[in-house]
């Protein structure tokens, strides 16, 4: 049994699930391959913590095995993936991307990860995230202790953040699917950054217990893989009530791609989605569209007013500083990789208890006018990110962010929102489509995205050097 | 540098901000760090203006206790 590069770089997981039980590979066989990719190209991408290799060859043997005897755990089954190492994982460091926490070791796995061990995924790695998953204000894409994460499309550029090993792994090709997690744009941000397709769940849809918290009323998990198809389908493994989670809402959740339409589709297009933007993406994002005509209709919407960026830096700000006070207390930010992250926390007497209610006051009022404005259509539309990766060694700009504020619009409303490869800029470096749905309607939305993905195939093309 | 008289409320704001957080963790906080605080400080300063601005009524309730897909207290 010889599984080629090729095969394990391209296969969507319904794929790998037929090759399994058809005898065809084994879980064994795949996990050594991931095992081997994440201490090479894993490594040189900085996109790897820890391997957990002893825990992945005890999970895919015990997976071999009960295919074998007629034990199917569903489509995850043997599939290898990583986790961003924001997610506890007994007797395995969970570092939080961050210096200071470099030993702790905790004695129980998060919620996701016992999902995904129940549903027969096999855990290979944990992976590389911006440290404490960005909310120290960093302001380069160095900000984590194991090095700057970087794009399979070009070494030198960022993978984006903060599940920079999470979308690095994936659209490097080293696991099909990896874990990150999602306060503001971290999970959207390497999916584009990467080539790969990301999404983030509903607020509530993914319990969080065992995860780090950032900010408890915006964190949420979810997958990036190679197909929206896939990750559908890992979201079925990990959504769900969870009595460890009080925010994890009660619905059940099922991935049903078969009772949706793949066409007839109702898109929205924010006025103003491409002013800002680069070049490159612009072009990707017109080709979409017409790509998005043909799977429905697209009508221009205007994206109500209200200072989203200033009230998500409030929410974030002021729940970081208090999840985190004991480390910033202690001067313990001091030893954090970036050097903004070592002073923005002491900024915290300025993010007042008046301003982070006004904020959360202006929230309420965001997402009544963000869900009502998504009756009537599928999803709204718009590219995931206004730039293309930038140097790994150059602080981000900050002050030309470009495109309209959808991403903090969408976290602030709870809403959920699937990025998937729509082309290439400048460089070739990839380029992504986000689409934007109403609270609870991840189904409608994987499915317009795997229409997208009928009809286009930029989600196949491979990086430099892989496969 | 400017003088005091072209310092604008937001420069004087921010100057307050600074001065408490040096006397809170001022052995932590050294010369070279000035300008990220200043920056950090500013930038949320300026960010609570912009909210400032936005109008609200008095029952215009917080998301404390926040719920996806209506925005409202349980």
């Amino acid at each position: 049994m010889t599984l080629d590069a090729h095969t394990y770089a391209t296969a969507p997981m319904r794929k790998l699930g037929r090759m399994l039980r058809a005898g065809e590979t084994t879980s064994a066989e795949l996990t050594e391959h991931a095992l081997q990719l994440l201490e090479t190209r894993g490594r040189a991408l900085n996109a790897v913590v820890t391997v957990t290799r002893d825990r992945a060859l005890r999970e895919a043997v015990r997976a071999d095995a009960e295919l074998a005897a007629g034990h199917d755990r569903g489509p995850l089954h043997g599939i290898p993936y990583g986790a961003k190492d924001l997610l506890a994982t007994a007797n395995i460091p969970t570092t939080w991307g961050a210096a200071p926490y470099r030993d702790q070791v905790f004695d129980f796995d998060a919620t996701v990860i016992r999902k995904l061990e129940a549903a027969g995924a096999v855990l290979v790695a944990k992976l590389a995230m911006v440290e404490l998953a960005g909310g120290m204000g960093y302001d380069a894409p160095d900000a984590s202790f194991t090095g700057p994460g970087r794009t399979p499309w070009d070494t030198n550029r960022w993978s984006g953040g903060s599940s920079s090993g999470s979308g690095a792994a994936v659209g490097g090709r080293i696991v099909p699917f990896a874990i990150g997690s999602e306060t503001s744009g971290s999970i959207m941000s390497p999916a584009a950054n990467c080539g790969t397709t990301g999404l983030r769940p509903t607020y509530g849809r993914v319990s969080r217990h065992g995860a780090m918290a950032l900010c408890w009323s915006l964190d949420k998990l979810g997958p990036l893989a190679r197909t929206a198809d896939d990750c559908g389908l890992v979201l079925g493994a990990i959504a769900g009530p969870d009595v460890a989670d009080p925010t994890a809402v009660a619905r059940r959740y099922r991935y049903a791609p078969d009772s949706e339409r793949t066409e007839g589709f109702r898109f929205a297009l924010p006025k103003g989605a491409t002013d800002g933007i680069e070049d490159g993406v612009r072009e990707a994002f017109e080709a979409s569209l017409a790509v998005l005509r043909g799977m429905g209709t697209v009508e221009e919407v205007a994206l109500p007013e209200f200072p989203y960026g200033a009230v998500i830096q409030h929410v974030i700000f002021g729940e970081a500083s208090s999840a985190f006070d004991s480390l910033i207390a202690s001067g313990g930010i001091a030893d954090l990789t970036n050097p903004q992250d070592r002073v923005t926390p002491y900024a915290l007497p300025a993010c007042t208890a008046v301003d982070y209610l006004r904020a959360m006051r202006i929230r309420s009022k965001i997402a009544a006018a963000l869900e009502g404005q998504m009756q009537g259509y599928d999803a709204m539309v718009a590219p995931t990110a206004a730039r293309l990766a930038p140097p790994i060694d150059q602080p981000f700009n900050r002050d030309r962010p470009g495109g309209l504020p959808l991403i903090p619009a969408g976290n602030l409303a709870g809403q959920p929102a699937v990025s998937v490869p729509n082309g290439f800029g400048e460089d070739g470096l990839p380029t992504g489509l986000m689409l934007i749905g109403a609270a609870f309607t991840e189904n409608r939305l994987l499915a317009a995205a795997s229409a997208f993905q009928e009809r286009t195939a930029w989600h196949l093309q491979l990086p430099p050097g892989v496969g | 540098m400017s003088t005091d008289a072209e310092r604008t409320p937001l420069d004087r704001e921010v100057d307050a901000y600074v001065a408490l957080i040096r006397q809170r963790y001022g052995e932590r906080i050294s010369d070279d760090d000035l300008p990220r605080l200043e920056r950090a400080v500013r930038r949320l300063r300026t960010t609570a203006a912009e909210m400032a601005a936005f109008e609200l009524a008095n029952g215009d309730e917080p998301a404390t206790a926040f719920t996806a897909g209506t925005g409202e207290l349980p």
